[in-house]
């Protein structure tokens, strides 16, 4: 980002793979316009920590333990819901891609697409774009 | 013949002797024989009258001969007396006489003038045959000879009218009897000697020709067996055929030896011809069924493979979500670590970590394309195949052996509307092929090239193997066809191939030569590249209030190639997609199509309404609709 970072957009992460936390936590420290809020290891507490740490985009595992992510998702989106969720997960398939945005995601993004990738569509979506990454769209147009 | 003329006494003894002996003649004939005055009294009568007559010789002599004459004759005796007088002499008068008891009888008379020696008249001597019986025979044959006429006129009416041929033939097989309808079906009317057989020019039987002399007819001929319903094709005089059934019956002389024969023949060509069209449709049908059947098992043969190839999908994405995961710390490692204060000697190491991270991450790419998606959309954007082979060479180079290498030369702007993981399931299917074939050899190579050639692109997959034999070459894309052992093949790579390239309106020629290798060349259409944003599909407006469904329509509509405006410029505007309570929802002209999030349609043609808060499958079709509707309605359909 060029522009002044008056306020650090804030981010939580939702992955109960704990070198993926470490790696984004890691990685997401050395961004200017990015501050780490925590993470989860699972979707069930979501909604509390909305509630608690105000995140401004939340990165979201679909392949954990407990409740299914994307139902979570669901019940949580409204209008009254200021963070902007991104699916970031190794399933990148046309019915979880469908699933997610009708869920109320504002991204789906392939893990294996990279870091650059990811902060680059935080930051899209941060600014009111919706976004899917390369790989996200060519499986929905396959 | 004899006189009696009582009261000659005084006659000489020899003469009187032979008078003896004449009269003896007389009474014992069986003929009447009679004498008469010329008044027509009856002088004399033998035995033979009173035998016909009835009558006893004292009861008739000396009674006018019109006793025996019926009332209705009389007449005949005046006549018959006349003539005598003048000297004639009547000869067989057949008439009918009378008898004694009233019977008609039929006779025949003879009646001749008797003179004194001066060669006066004196009367007549009258012979009298009964011919009633023969009388009787001859009117019975007459009568049976008009009934054998009748009879047989009859049975020519009926043969002339008879739908079949009939003829009879003599034992050498010649024509001694024909029906209008033999000459008919012969095409002529044979001239006697001429036809010999069965009247055709030539005959085949079973598709055979046989010679007439040679043939079933002149065998009946020849043993005197009858022959029932043969068929032929049998050729006109004029060269046009017919099918004819043949039956005869073979009639015997007196010693019992063939003699000819009647024969009976009719066209069948039509039931022939229904015949023939009645096996044709059962062997088409029995044909269609035995192809139905070969689908049928096709498509369960490769249900199963997909089944196979779905559950080895699973597989792979699960590996390839589980290489992704573990990929992202290792890289954000590897970053952090480069930014470290690091040595040449450790850059250069982490470096080497990189490259073969980014290999792990383009196999992990490559599984996870593996898997068929189990909602293949009918529409397929154009894929890059130079972008698509930069995933899936890893995913290929892992279907070869160790020893074998993989070379590829990839020309960049090819565009095939194929999908990703049908593409990479085919190539890997080749690739594995070559694989197999090139198990073992230090020299084996796989050469991978795509290019753009005449309006097609050619994705062809080379190996420097043994190369497959005619017979090998043309069954290879058959189901269940493998050179490999059951236990590493299904046999149904290739047709999976094949139905994959098919899909995408591509075909397969393989080219292979013995000991030298085979060429898989898969030609597909070239399609123009995938649409990016703003390539000249016009604009498009988005009045959504919600923010996150305005971003989805928003992304969705450039990545069909709009222009996406806040506000509509004026004819430009293609779409626009608006609330249905918004301001654009109002002015409806505001573009060609217009996509409503409303619950119900419109009555405007042009507008479609999709749901106030629509799924996101809803949203994408509504707007494929919208965009190309009008100018690529075609394309639409793919």
């Amino acid at each position: 980002m060029t522009e002044a970072p008056a306020k650090k957009h804030r981010v939580l992460c939702v992955d109960d793979n704990p070198h993926v936390v470490e790696a984004l936590r890691s990685r997401l420290s050395r961004q200017q316009d990015l501050t780490w809020v925590g993470c989860l290891p699972d979707a069930d507490g979501l909604a509390e920590m909305l509630e608690r740490e105000s995140p401004d985009v939340v990165l979201l595992d679909l392949d954990m333990p407990g409740r299914d992510p994307l139902e979570v998702l669901s019940e949580l989106s409204s209008e009254a819901m200021t963070a902007r969720v991104i699916v970031f997960s190794g399933h990148v398939r046309k019915d979880l891609i469908n699933r997610a945005i009708n869920a109320g995601a504002w991204g789906y993004i392939s893990k294996g697409e990279g870091e650059e990738v990811l902060l680059e569509s935080m930051r899209r979506v941060l600014h009111g774009e919706f976004v899917l990454s390369s790989e996200v769209r060519s499986i929905l147009d396959a | 013949m004899g006189e009696s003329a009582p009261g000659m006494d005084s006659t000489p003894a020899p003469l009187s002797d032979a008078r003896g002996l004449l009269a003896a003649i007389v009474e014992s004939s069986d003929d009447a024989i009679v004498s008469k005055t010329l008044d027509g009294l009856i002088t004399s009568w033998n035995r033979g009258a009173q035998r016909i007559f009835g009558y006893a010789p004292d009861e008739i002599i000396g009674r006018p001969v019109t006793t025996l004459i019926p009332p209705e004759r009389v007449h005949e005796e005046a006549d018959i007396l006349q003539r005598l007088r003048r000297g004639e002499r009547i000869e067989h008068y057949e008439t009918v006489r009378m008898t004694k008891d009233g019977r008609l009888i039929n006779v025949s008379l003879t009646v001749s003038p008797v003179r004194d020696a001066s060669g006066r008249l004196i009367g007549a001597s009258k012979v009298a045959r009964d011919i009633t019986a023969q009388k009787r025979a001859s009117e019975a044959l007459r009568r049976s000879e008009g009934a054998l006429a009748a009879s047989e006129a009859r049975l020519l009416t009926i043969l002339s009218l008879l739908p079949v041929g009939v003829y009879a033939c003599d034992r050498e097989g010649r024509v001694t009897f024909f029906n209008a309808r033999a000459a008919e079906l012969w095409g002529h009317e044979p001239s006697g000697l001429d036809v010999r057989f069965c009247g055709f020019c030539k005959v085949r039987i079973d598709g055979k020709e046989v010679e007439p002399e040679r043939g079933p007819i002149a065998r009946a001929l020849r043993e005197g067996a009858p022959l029932r319903d043969l068929e032929v094709v049998a050729e006109r005089h004029d060269g046009t055929q017919i099918h004819a059934s043949i039956s005869l019956d073979v009639r015997l002389d007196e010693a019992g030896r063939p003699a000819g024969a009647i024969v009976v023949f009719q066209d069948i060509s039509v039931q022939a011809a229904a015949r023939q069209a009645l096996r044709d449709q059962h062997r088409a049908l029995e044909e269609a069924v035995a192809a139905r059947t070969r689908e049928l098992e096709e498509s369960h043969q490769r249900l199963r493979l997909s089944e196979r190839l779905a559950s080895l999908g699973t597989l792979s994405v699960g590996i390839g979500h589980d290489m992704a995961n573990l990929l992202v710390p290792v890289r954000v490692s590897l970053e952090a670590l480069a930014a470290s204060n690091l040595s040449a000697a450790g850059l250069a190491e982490v470096e080497r970590i990189r490259v073969s991270a980014q290999y792990l991450q383009q196999l992990a790419n490559g599984l996870r394309m593996m898997a068929l998606d189990p909602e293949r959309s009918t529409w397929v954007d154009a894929l890059d195949l130079s972008q698509w082979w930069g995933d899936a060479r890893a995913i290929v180079k892992n279907a070869l052996p160790r020893c074998v290498t993989l070379e590829a030369s990839v020309a960049e702007g090819c565009h095939v509307r194929i999908s990703r993981p049908g593409l990479t399931q085919a190539v890997f299917n080749l690739a594995q092929n070559a694989g197999e074939a090139l198990k073992g050899r230090a020299d084996g190579k796989v050469r991978v090239e795509i290019k753009c050639q005449g309006g097609q692109v050619w994705v062809v997959i080379e190996d420097n193997g043994p190369g497959m034999t005619e017979d090998v070459r043309a069954h290879c894309m058959e189901p269940f066809f493998t050179t490999k052992t059951r236990a590493i093949s299904t046999g149904l790579g290739l047709v999976l191939v094949s139905g994959l390239v098919r899909e995408a309106s591509g075909t397969v020629e393989i080219r292979s030569k013995l000991g030298k290798g085979t060429t898989f060349i898969l030609r597909f259409p070239a399609a123009s590249p995938a649409r990016t944003e703003d390539d000249g599909r016009g604009t498009a407006v988005v009045d959504v209030r919600d923010a996150r469904m305005r971003s989805v329509i928003t992304a969705e509509l450039r990545h069909l190639g709009l222009r996406v405006e806040s506000t509509p410029t004026a004819a430009q505007t293609a779409v626009a997609v608006a609330d249905a309570d918004s301001e654009m929802a109002k002015r409806r002209d505001v573009a060609r199509r217009v996509v409503l999030l409303a619950e119900k349609n419109g009555e405007a043609s042009g507008v479609e309404a999709i749901g106030a808060n629509p799924k996101i499958e809803l949203v994408r079709q509504a707007l494929r609709r919208a965009v190309f509707v009008d100018a690529e309605a075609g394309e639409v359909g793919r």
